[in-house]
């Protein structure tokens, strides 16, 4: 195959508009602001860390907390890294390019900080080591720890791969000062020439991270929902539990996608290269996704329901109908539910509506995997009593909201930072892309997507 | 004290115990007989005349106990000497003893107005010996890190070394790149 | 509550100080009560007793003398030799006196307000009478708790008890979201281990739980009695004869009065085991609340 030439002068609009920017007022405000999330939710770990877990209000009872419903979030999400650049490539779909990237740095992210905040949920963080030293295999959490660390590697390598090309070419246009920043190029373009052997082999590596990544990704998630199907509390006892995590997974990861290519799209004007048609077909994916979850939620919810056993009962009436029911069907309705209806309509599609739906899945998504966690935990065989009446609620306290946020914020910033360093959307796969539309008008069959 | 001692070594069968404080010499012993293949504990009470001689008691309630970790467990309800001075008291086939099925039998007689108390024990091999299984410790999901099922171990394993094998076939592809880019600038 | 936390920490912070030693807190009462075993005695060492003074003992009081050779000559993580232990307990004998509660906070070292074993208030349907069920760990002999653990930081025993190494547990809690009968608490702050006056019993074996924050603890059978053939505290301590304690391979329980067949008291009184359809075979058995003893009385534990 021809080697991909990308021409490096001014005459080549793909640099001037795809290149990283330095940030402006707008940029360095945001990166301030998660910068001042972390540091509170930094302050807030040193309390807990000082004072022990007691300062959540985790209890004997409510034992998991939004440390749990956050970490099963953030590897719901990080699934869109294998959705974008594994499902819709094995199945050929040719305007996922511009998205690739950002669904992949969006998966590195998450998944990163659903590794931090399982620690951060431990008692003793001090003993992570033991988990290596003295490791069970029969422990789920084991094999999350194994699938987890497997999916990020991939994740990073997916991500790292197809940025050869373009890290070459900052490399190539970087200024000669500041010299770190040529080194910094340098050093991790591993001496990209672009050589058709060069290209050769990261076709072929992008294609097998690809069919690895798609059962990895159903892994993670599968082994995730595993953590409370494997014991025997009511709403958690399920064998559905697995595909019903994944499923959720897909949709929320779908939506996170479409909310940051959304604000990317905005503040670096990327209209060119992000087209209404791709929030269009974003958005038919994201109803396909919405359906299948609804699909799961039924099953999740209907069938215990329909049968209404003892304590399942009570946790689903809880649900249904006690405390967690303004929560529960807000989470339905606008997590699931109207984003169904206003995307089925071509005009629900267009940026801006599908943008504000995105959001509102995702932040469902977030309090869904509240739901799944701590409800179950406050209905327990033998029903709470002889303690504190505190212990019959979990409200999170402010070390535990700071925490979080931080975490969601830390996972922001490194998206933020990848965008400033390198081109998010691919510069040499857009040349390929033209080259390749030229080649198809003079009759060349020559196809490089789905190859 | 040391007639007491004599009379054990003597009589190592007839283990012995007194009360001193109520009748210094009354003396009970057990013996195990097996009469029409049914086993049976006897104690045999008696009381040293004025002569010295040993007679019998009639009419003391004995009671029978088998000794376990945790506490006595009785054998029957109380049993009174015949004028023999013997009481009989059916052992239980079914009781768990040690790894050689031994164990310790307990006669009691407690305020008793002629003997006051005493007690003797025994050990018996009548009971049914307990296996405990010292074999390797089973293989099973609630078992130690050593002792993961085999097909689970397996399993993990491979799927680890295929994905991770991918992983390192990959870096090593990495690698090449470089290698490759080095060749063109030579 | 959260204000007695907050107290409570504050003290121990200010105790801290003043201890020096314990201010390391968190780290597990061991390694703090070994540095003193060099101390000589008369040397004296302040420490916060449970209602909240600080208290001055000889050092020697927290020497952690292991006196008993049967506990070092096996291997802790195997258990006693040929012994499986087990419980029964007898509903309708129970009427929520707490004493079995109260015997084993002190037993542990708990603070008053905390014990290993619950009395809960259960009616198995709205026609029937209420009644008081007391649950302790229920020692499964395929316990769910144990199989999730990442770390074998629970695990168990050859005689039957599941145990907690709190030097290794990584506080992850899964054990606790496993357990069907949420038998085990967490030490969420410091607070339990400043409770500590006398260290001199506790931890004469490692399957016995000790207060080291942010890790899991729960009834262990008192393991350093049983070796001794001594019968646990909450079974002692119980003035209705509630609880029966022994080993299965002797087939025999005792509930300290009455010693009897453990197939026997089953076959006789219908001996269950709670929820014996999630298959965890639990090493606890009830006997039904018939035949009660006492009438239901809902009340508070220790006021009767």
């Amino acid at each position: 195959m021809e080697p991909i030439k990308i021409k490096l002068d001014k005459s080549n609009e793909l640099l001037t508009d795809l290149m990283p920017r330095k940030f402006g007022p707008q940029g360095r405000l945001w990166v301030g602001f998660l910068l001042l999330v972390i540091i509170i939710g930094a302050v807030a770990y040193y309390r807990q860390l000082k004072h022990g877990l007691v300062v959540t209000d985790m209890r004997d009872f409510t034992s998991w907390g939004i440390y749990i419903s956050n970490f099963v979030f953030f590897v719901a999400i990080s699934l869109v890294g294998s959705l974008v650049s594994a499902i819709l490539k094995l199945t050929n779909v040719a305007w996922r390019t511009p998205l690739v990237r950002i669904s992949e740095i969006i998966a590195v992210a998450a998944i990163t900080f659903a590794a931090i905040i399982i620690i951060v949920d431990m008692g003793r963080p001090d003993r992570f080591w033991h988990l290596f030293v003295y490791g069970r295999i029969q422990s789920p959490i084991l094999w999350d720890v194994i699938v987890i660390t497997t999916y990020f590697v991939v994740s990073c390598l997916l991500l790292y791969i197809p940025l050869l090309p373009d890290i070459a070419v900052c490399r190539d246009t970087a200024p000669a000062s500041p010299r770190w920043k040529k080194r910094f190029y340098t050093f991790l373009a591993l001496n990209w020439k672009g050589t058709s052997k060069q290209y050769a082999i990261i076709h072929k590596s992008i294609n097998v991270l690809a069919v690895l990544v798609v059962p990895l990704a159903l892994g993670i998630h599968t082994v995730t929902s595993w953590l409370f199907a494997t014991t025997y509390r009511a709403g958690w006892d399920s064998s559905n539990f697995g595909p019903y995590f994944v499923a959720g997974a897909f949709q929320a990861g779908c939506a996170g996608v479409i909310a940051v290519t959304f604000v990317l799209r905005n503040h670096y004007n990327l209209r060119k290269y992000i087209t209404n048609k791709h929030f269009d077909n974003l958005g038919k994916l994201l109803v396909l996704l919405s359906l299948i979850y609804l699909y799961f939620n039924i099953n999740e919810y209907l069938v215990p329901g329909y049968k209404m056993k003892t304590v399942d009962g009570e946790h689903l009436h809880s649900l249904f109908r006690g405390s967690y029911a303004p929560l529960f069907w807000s989470v339905q309705i606008f997590g699931m539910i109207l984003p169904i209806i206003v995307l089925l309509f071509k005009k629900g599609r267009k940026p801006l509506p599908i943008f504000i739906v995105s959001i509102l899945v995702v932040v469902g998504a977030w309090f869904k995997r509240f739901l799944i966690v701590i409800p179950t935990l406050l209905h327990p065989f033998i029903p709470i009593q002889n303690v504190p009446e505190s212990w019959h609620h979990y409200v999170p306290t402010w070390e535990e909201w700071a925490i979080t946020s931080a975490s969601l914020a830390g996972a922001l910033l490194i998206i933020t930072i990848f965008v400033r360093l390198f081109p998010i959307i691919s510069i040499w796969e857009t040349t390929e892309e033209k080259m390749n539309a030229t080649a198809t008008q003079t009759g060349d069959q020559t196809q490089f997507y789905g190859a | 004290m040391a007639i007491l001692g004599s009379f054990f070594m003597l009589n190592i069968h007839n283990a012995i115990a007194q009360d001193s404080t109520h009748n210094s010499s009354a003396k009970i012993a057990l013996d195990f007989v097996t009469q029409d293949s049914i086993n049976q504990v006897k104690a045999t009470v008696t009381n040293p005349d004025a002569n010295g001689k040993d007679t019998a008691v009639k009419g003391a309630d004995v009671h029978f106990f088998i000794k376990k970790s945790f506490g006595l467990l009785p054998i029957g309800d109380a049993v009174s000497t015949d004028d023999n001075g013997e009481a009989l008291a059916e052992f239980p086939m079914d009781i768990p003893g040690d790894q050689s099925g031994n164990v310790t039998v307990i006669a009691k007689i407690e305020d008793n107005e002629q003997v006051g108390n005493l007690e003797t024990s025994k050990v018996t091999n009548w009971a049914v010996p307990t296996k405990t299984d010292h074999g390797d410790p089973k293989r099973a999901l609630w078992a130690s890190a050593d002792n993961a099922p085999i097909p689970l171990v397996v399993t993990v394993t491979s799927i680890v070394a295929l994905v991770w094998g991918t992983i390192f076939y990959i870096l090593f592809q990495l690698a090449a790149i470089k290698k490759a880019g080095k060749l063109e600038n030579a | 509550m959260d204000e007695e936390q907050s107290n409570s920490r504050r003290s121990f912070i200010k105790t801290g100080l003043i201890t020096g030693a314990i201010a390391a807190g968190g780290l597990g009462i061991m390694e703090v009560a070994s540095q003193d075993t060099s101390k000589k005695k008369g040397d004296t060492v302040k420490l916060l007793s449970p209602d909240g003074k600080i208290v001055e003992v000889d050092s020697s009081e927290i020497n952690p003398q292991i006196p008993d050779s049967l506990i070092s000559t096996h291997n802790v993580r195997e258990g006693v030799p040929g012994k499986k232990f087990v419980m029964v307990i007898d509903l309708a004998k129970c009427k929520n006196a707490g004493r079995c509660k109260s015997a084993c906070s002190k037993m542990h070292y708990l603070p008053e307000t905390r014990s290993y074993i619950k009395i809960n208030k259960m009616q198995d349907s709205d026609k029937a009478s209420p009644y008081w069920m007391p649950t302790p760990c229920f020692h499964c002999d395929n316990p769910p708790c144990v199989k999730v653990c990442p770390v074998g930081a629970t695990f168990k025993l050859t005689d039957g008890i599941v145990g907690i190494d709190n030097d290794r547990c990584i506080g992850c809690r899964f054990c606790m979201v496993a357990c069907p009968y949420s038998a085990r608490v967490f030490n969420w702050d410091t607070e339990y281990q400043i409770n500590v006056v006398r260290f001199k019993e506790i931890k004469e074996h490692a399957a016995c739980s000790t207060h080291v924050t942010g890790t899991v603890e729960k009834c262990d059978f008192c393991p350093t009695k049983a070796a001794k053939n001594e019968l646990p505290d909450c079974v002692q301590a119980c003035p209705n004869g509630v609880f029966y304690f022994g080993d299965e391979n002797e087939d025999v329980v005792s509930n300290g009065d009455e010693t009897v067949r453990l197939s026997q008291l089953l076959k006789d009184k219908s001996g269950y085991r709670f929820l014996e359809d999630l298959g965890t075979k639990p090493r606890v058995y009830y006997l039904p609340p018939v035949d009660r003893q006492f009438p239901f009385k809902d009340v508070e534990p220790g006021t009767t």
